[in-house]
């Protein structure tokens, strides 16, 4: 969870992931900034974001994007 | 199910609603008798005066001018012609105006294709004239419903459309009937700029028969009730065709396939017919120039002198006078009058 | 089967009745003989091709989906005896399998929809003279294009892919494939749904709602209204001055221009109306494509608010595809290392936004003059992205209240400006005619006298007033969806029969100013994908 933090941090640095829910719908993340997001993350975590886990509620806080990322993980 | 009969109940109700403002919209246009060929409020008034009556498509319409032929042959005369009326329609006003007026005599203008002419193909236009002119709203929505399934949406298109458009000019101020020059349902043309030819050798070198044969069967039968009702109602049928133009005579053909078949019929039912193209020397009395609008229409003057040449003929048969031998006897015997080959 | 007849009302009539009246379990299938007889009712000729479309897909998906099975269960079986090596050797392996199978399937699909749509841009791009390619030959094209075809390519495609990706489930029954490819409702000009948004609308049972068919009505008489009153009308307007701009005033040329964004919209959204009114009344839910777009801020919002349903799948499929694909991240750190990060953020998106609106615009026509479209739409998309953050440090720096409402009209008035002229760009003729009408508007600086000399193709006042009672009807309706519902604040506030007579006067606008408009014009604008 922390590299992930760091990950966030490292894109956008004034959020507070803890409690921000709504990186997507209050695009608090621009379009981009998510491509980056997710290059980042599979390359970290070393597992394969196929486009059916780009869905908004997913990545819209970091609580999500963890329990994704441990789902994927658990399925491979 | 209450849902059902809440959606039954909006739908009748907007379907209802529709049908009602259309009736209004469309009883505004008939009963405004804005346009020239509405005569149904003077027909209606002239009730119980008429002795002979004009029925036919456009050659009719425009051919007999009631206020020169009743001078001459002392009667109470209404042309009921329209324009591209189907056999049906003069069936339909002929059984209006009989009930209603002591009829004597009917003049029904038979022309080359009025019996060949499909009411399908032809199209609505002939039958919404008629629709306008019919005086009673009962006969009206009758009339609606006669017209082919696919017809009724251009149909009812037509009539709304005109209703709004009465509306409009009434709430503008600016509405205003226009009778044209109607004289006892009689419209004449107008003088007409129809440019003539008379090299009629080349036109009859590359004429055409646009003339058909066959008779459609709906035709057929409303002659046939045509002939019956006045029979019944003991009225003399007079079958008439009246002149076209000499261009048309010598670019089309052939004339005798009708004239042939009007002849049998009116001997068959005990009927007077004659043809005005056939009587001698119509070409000098009638010049194209002068005397027509266009191919198939007298102007005018042309109507005016028809009729007065019409009623004397009559006048002249009437009297007991057998005038066989001022018509040939075929189109093919006028060809040769001609000298054309 | 054209949309404004009298043959579709009577279609839609019985299609209601019938599928009330049928158990709900046949509803579906009603749907299904109804989108087939719609299909074939202008000409059945082409019917074959979406069948196939279908099946093929169908069964593509049916196999993709059996070797996913396979594999988890495989997986799952071996799970303890199989090291890490030998899973990722197997998964790869079931992979290329499903991916041959996928290929195969777009390959068959973009086949046909390439041959029907692009053949003769392709031969003129190579040299190929149509004659040497059989006059005859392009007829019979031209003859057999199939209807819809870029529709339901792209919709039906999508489900494959969805499949392929995990995201559903493939369905067993080839007929519930067909129907959701070629449901009538959405053949001749979208929107494009995926399979989870509309399966469980098409499948599901439906019974009589009398909110929803009340509705529904409802916004399929407006929809007629926009479509035969207002974009009829004005079609006749853009017609004129398309053919004349060389002649006309550049005021009159832009408004010109104006009046085919105004035609356009009236008449791709009066036809979604009319649609989407028709699905509501069979207690379906359609996607919807249009959210009052003019009211868009910038270019980039105006494509998720415009057509949105063709975004959302160049988004999906290959917008986002392509922006994470590993060659394209590998590009990125590259251009982050030796360009600096502006360009390690941006490329990777850039790349793929070029991507999309090249197919974006190459979708809309066969034609240069489309692809220049698609790439100028593209190029303000781009640069607006670029220039997001030293725009926002700009703003900045001038105090710009973002949400002052006088900035936000600004906006708002900027981007239906721009977006009026790239629109209107591949609609006069060929580029050059677009550009020439684009420098008309620029260089022609007369003033017109008057009204009569600024709208020289407004010669029927009638049907002018009509229209522009139309336009201001439309402002205020989409005025009035800020809020919410009109339909329900109708409800609300208008008495019962009121609301009847409200949409009876306009059912006679539309009977007396749509019907003559349409006549002529006719057919949608869409409809020739």
């Amino acid at each position: 969870m922390d590299e992930l933090l760091e990950l966030l941090k490292d894109i956008n640095p004034d959020v507070d992931y803890e409690t921000e829910d709504q990186l997507i719908d209050g695009k608090v993340f621009d379009s981009f900034s998510i491509i980056t997001l997710i290059s980042n993350i599979s390359e970290t975590f070393d597992i394969e974001l196929g486009p059916q886990y780009l869905i908004p509620e997913n990545f819209n806080s970091a609580k999500a994007m963890w329990a994704m990322i441990q789902h994927i993980q658990e399925d491979e | 199910m209450h849902s059902f009969k809440k959606i039954l109940r909006t739908t009748l109700l907007f379907l209802l609603i529709i049908a009602f403002i259309s009736v209004g919209f469309m009883e505004l246009y008939f009963r405004s008798e804005r346009d020239y060929f509405q005569d149904g409020s003077e027909r209606a008034a002239l009730a119980g005066t008429l002795d002979t009556l004009f029925l036919g498509a456009s050659h009719a319409y425009r051919a007999f001018d009631p206020t020169v032929i009743d001078p001459i042959l002392g009667t109470h005369s209404y042309n009921l012609s329209g324009a591209l009326m189907s056999m049906r329609s003069r069936l339909l006003l002929l059984q209006e105006e009989v009930s209603r007026n002591p009829v004597k005599t009917v003049v029904l203008e038979v022309s080359f294709n009025t019996m060949s002419r499909v009411r399908r193909k032809e199209g609505i236009e002939g039958d919404l004239y008629t629709m306008s002119r019919i005086d009673s709203f009962s006969d009206r929505v009758g009339f609606f419903f006669d017209f082919y399934y696919n017809e009724w949406p251009d149909v009812y298109y037509k009539f709304v459309s005109e209703g709004v458009n009465v509306l409009i000019s009434k709430l503008k101020g600016q509405f205003v009937q226009n009778k044209g020059d109607r004289k006892y349902g009689f419209v004449p043309t107008g003088p007409g700029s129809y440019e003539f030819t008379d090299d009629y050798q080349s036109i009859y070198r590359s004429r055409w028969n646009t003339v058909s044969d066959s008779i459609d069967e709906e035709n057929a039968d409303c002659l046939d009730q045509i002939t019956a009702l006045c029979k019944e109602k003991d009225i003399e049928l007079i079958l008439v065709t009246t002149p076209i133009s000499k261009e048309f005579l010598c670019s089309s053909g052939d004339f005798d396939i009708p004239y042939r078949w009007y002849s049998q019929y009116a001997q068959a039912h005990g009927l007077r017919f004659y043809d005005l193209n056939l009587y001698k020397g119509i070409e000098t009395l009638f010049p194209d120039d002068e005397m027509f609008f266009d191919t198939l229409h007298l102007n005018t003057e042309g109507a005016e002198r028809f009729s007065q040449l019409f009623a004397e003929l009559e006048q002249r048969m009437r009297s007991g006078e057998d005038i066989s031998d001022q018509f040939y006897d075929s189109y093919e015997a006028l060809a040769e009058t001609w000298g054309l080959q | 089967m054209s949309i404004l007849s009298v043959a579709f009302l009577l279609f839609a009539a019985g299609l209601i009745i019938v599928y009330y009246l049928v158990p709900k379990k046949a509803q579906w299938f009603v749907l299904l003989a109804a989108s087939m007889f719609f299909y074939c009712f202008g000409g059945w000729r082409s019917v074959g091709f979406v069948v196939a479309t279908a099946l093929v897909s169908w069964a593509s998906a049916l196999g993709i989906q059996k070797k996913t099975d396979a594999q988890k269960a495989y997986l799952k079986e071996h799970k303890a005896e199989l090291d890490k090596a030998q899973k990722d050797a197997y998964k790869a392996q079931m992979k290329r399998s499903r991916s041959r199978l996928l290929t195969l399937c777009l390959f068959f699909c973009f086949a046909l929809l390439v041959f029907f749509k692009y053949t003769r841009f392709l031969l003129a791009q190579f040299g190929a003279e149509q004659s040497a390619f059989g006059i005859r030959a392009d007829d019979a094209i031209r003859l057999l294009l199939p209807l819809g075809i870029s529709f339901y390519t792209f919709q039906t495609v999508g489900y494959v892919v969805d499949v392929y990706w995990g995201k559903v489930q493939a369905e067993r029954n080839p007929l519930k494939v067909l129907l959701f490819t070629s449901f009538f409702p959405q053949i001749t000009q979208g929107p494009i749904s995926t399979w989870s948004e509309l399966s469980c609308q098409l499948f599901a049972e439906h019974s009589l709602d009398y909110t929803n068919y009340v509705r529904g009505a409802e916004r399929l008489i407006w929809g007629f209204f926009k479509k035969m009153v207002v974009a009829n009308i004005v079609a006749g307007y853009v017609k004129d001055v398309f053919a004349n701009y060389p002649q006309y005033a550049g005021l009159t040329a832009l408004a010109g221009a104006f009046c085919y964004s105004v035609q356009i919209y009236a008449d791709f959204s009066g036809y979604m109306d009319i649609m989407c009114g028709l699905c509501q009344m069979l207690g379906i839910r359609l996607t919807e494509n249009f959210d009052r777009p003019y009211f868009s801020k910038s270019v980039a919002e105006y494509w998720r608010r415009w057509h949105s349903s063709l975004g959302a799948w160049f988004k999906t499929y290959i917008y986002y595809p392509i922006a994470v694909s590993k060659w394209n991240q590998r590009l990125g750190k590259w251009a982050k290392q030796r360009l600096g990060k502006a360009f390690g953020d941006y490329l990777p998106a850039t790349l793929a936004l070029v991507l999309v609106w090249f197919t974006t615009g190459l979708w809309h026509g066969a034609s240069w003059a489309y692809i220049a479209w698609g790439g100028v739409n593209g190029l303000f998309i781009i640069v607006s992205m670029w220039m997001e953050r030293p725009f926002a440090k700009v703003k900045n720096l001038l105090h710009i209240n973002e949400s002052a409402w006088l900035w936000r009209a600004f906006q708002v008035l900027r981007t239906f400006i721009l977006v009026t002229f790239i629109k209107v760009l591949p609609e006069v003729g060929t580029l050059r005619q677009g550009l020439g009408l684009w420098k008309r508007i620029f260089t022609e600086h007369t003033i017109p006298t008057s009204l009569g000399r600024l709208l020289p193709f407004a010669t029927d006042h009638a049907a002018f007033f009509a229209a522009v009672f139309g336009v201001l009807l439309m402002l205020v309706v989409s005025l009035l969806q800020r809020k919410g519902s009109v339909r329900e604040l109708l409800e609300r506030r208008v008495p019962y029969i009121l609301r009847l007579l409200l949409f009876a006067a306009l059912f006679f606008m539309i009977v007396y100013f749509g019907v003559p408009a349409s006549g002529g014009i006719g057919g949608f604008l869409y409809a020739q994908f």
